[in-house]
């Protein structure tokens, strides 16, 4: 069998591409997406799988932001088997009265699935950015949220990559600046007869993205 | 509260208001309990034991939505307001969502644009001299959140010993866990004795209920009509683990 090659594309550098054409930082949207997925096939598949649910009593479930996308979905079974396990083993820890011993032991495994995939995404397109595909993808999607720019940044060595990437990203805090300070002049009595464009009304919602990113 | 650093309008006012509550409730140790003050922060968490939901959890999100929503509107142009905000890069991305709120609201929205608008500039200007500079300061609100969270905490803990709110405790859903955990910290004899028995109670209710859910699922029993309690069952069950 052939050794990959450094440069070789996986199906994630696809995966990766394809995420470009929405709008937006494409690793937020693959890292929802991954964890809509992981949940999904928590409360399906692995319900009753025995390591799972050990680490589900250790770290008492999942986080605050992911257990609100987990109860969003349909499975309300699979999340009765889950927390009725996690409650008993509450409840047993409670009769000892130590706060302790409420803590928990382990971090959300979403939480640290998402971690794998953040650190894999951004490489793939750190790996990838001389491709002209890739470069232009992320031209027509305007870059990575402020999250993980830093981090695509930190892997870049090549000082042509790095200042095309703050280029691109520039351009797009320009054009969302722009629409921003439209929204705003048109707020102003003198030009209220001017109608706010679709852009200038999402502005607000595409930078709050850009900043903080937009992934659960 | 930081020295010499005036703190924005609302900022202020929730901080004096926190400094007075903790005052009513201080150096209380040797003080019976039936003579302990009973002030607006105590009768406002008797009506919040009333509603299904963690009152420390009601409090802290009650207090931050509040002073996000005035700070968009009035504390715009105040520097102790935009400073922290800038230093930070925004909030969180836990506590964006009040600004996204903000932003789906037309009274507070042309606020939220001014600030982003200025924070996108800041980024740009530092991009410009080839920086991706990360945030030096910790998000503005989840330092009150930390000081609302423990004020709500101790309130609850202060009259754990009081019969009447033992009584309206023991018929409410309680705290969540992450607010047990912290109440726990502070207590210790009768109070800590009630805290827990009254929560081996919450939970074993909550878990029959669960039990049920599950059980009527089984297709021995599925002509058995699941009660709206059970319904709710893994929803609550979440949300005591987590907060809401």
């Amino acid at each position: 069998m052939r050794a990959p090659g450094p440069k070789e594309k996986s199906s994630v550098y696809f995966t990766v591409l394809e995420a470009c054409k929405g709008r937006g930082c494409p690793v937020c949207s693959l890292l929802t997406k991954g964890a809509q997925s992981y949940i999904g096939k928590m409360l399906y598949e692995n319900v009753n799988d025995g390591d799972i649910r050990g680490l589900l009593r250790l770290s008492h479930g999942l986080c605050r932001i992911h257990s609100v996308m987990m109860t969003h979905g349909e499975d309300h079974f699979g999340i009765a088997i889950i927390y009725e396990d996690i409650l008993s083993h509450i409840r047993r820890e409670l009769m000892g009265g130590r706060a302790e011993d409420l803590s928990p032991l382990k971090e959300c495994p979403v939480c640290s699935y998402r971690g794998t995939m953040e650190s894999n995404y951004v490489g793939i397109v750190a790996g990838f950015l001389h491709e002209n595909e890739l470069m232009q993808a992320l031209e027509s999607c305007g870059g990575l949220c402020l999250v993980h720019l830093p981090q695509l940044m930190d892997q870049l060595a090549g000082p042509i990559e790095r200042d095309e990437m703050l280029t691109l990203h520039v351009r797009t805090l320009e054009q969302i600046r722009g629409h921003l300070s439209e929204f705003v002049r048109k707020q102003d009595i003198q030009f209220r007869n001017e109608i706010v464009s679709h852009d200038e009304e999402m502005a607000c919602e595409q930078a709050i993205d850009c900043l903080v990113g937009n992934s659960a | 509260m930081r020295a010499g650093n005036r703190l924005p309008g609302w900022e202020q006012r929730l901080n004096d208001g926190l400094f007075r509550l903790r005052s009513l409730t201080k150096g209380r140790e040797g003080v019976k309990k039936e003579d302990r003050p009973k002030f607006v922060g105590y009768h406002d968490l008797l009506k919040l034991l009333a509603n299904p939901e963690c009152p420390a959890c009601f409090i802290v999100r009650r207090s931050l939505r509040g002073f996000v929503s005035m700070a968009f509107i009035e504390e715009l142009t105040v520097p102790e307001f935009r400073e922290p905000l800038r230093a930070a890069r925004g909030y969180c991305r836990d506590h964006s969502v009040y600004m996204r709120e903000g932003a789906k609201n037309w009274l507070r929205k042309m606020g939220v644009a001014i600030v982003l608008e200025d924070l996108l500039a800041l980024v740009q200007e530092k991009m410009r001299t080839n920086e991706t500079v990360p945030p030096v300061a910790e998000c503005p609100l989840c330092r009150l959140q930390k000081d609302i969270s423990d004020y709500a905490v101790q309130l609850i803990a202060d009259y754990c010993q009081d019969n009447e709110f033992q009584e309206h405790y023991d018929s409410s859903t309680g705290v969540c866990l992450p607010h047990l955990r912290e109440i726990l910290r502070l207590l210790d004899g009768e109070g800590k004795t009630f805290i827990i028995s009254s929560h081996e109670r919450k939970l074993d209710h909550a878990l029959g209920h669960l039990r049920e859910f599950i059980r009527k699922h089984d297709y021995r029993f599925l002509h058995e009509k699941i009660t709206p309690e059970e319904a709710e069952s893994w929803k609550n069950a979440v949300e005591f683990v987590v907060g809401r």
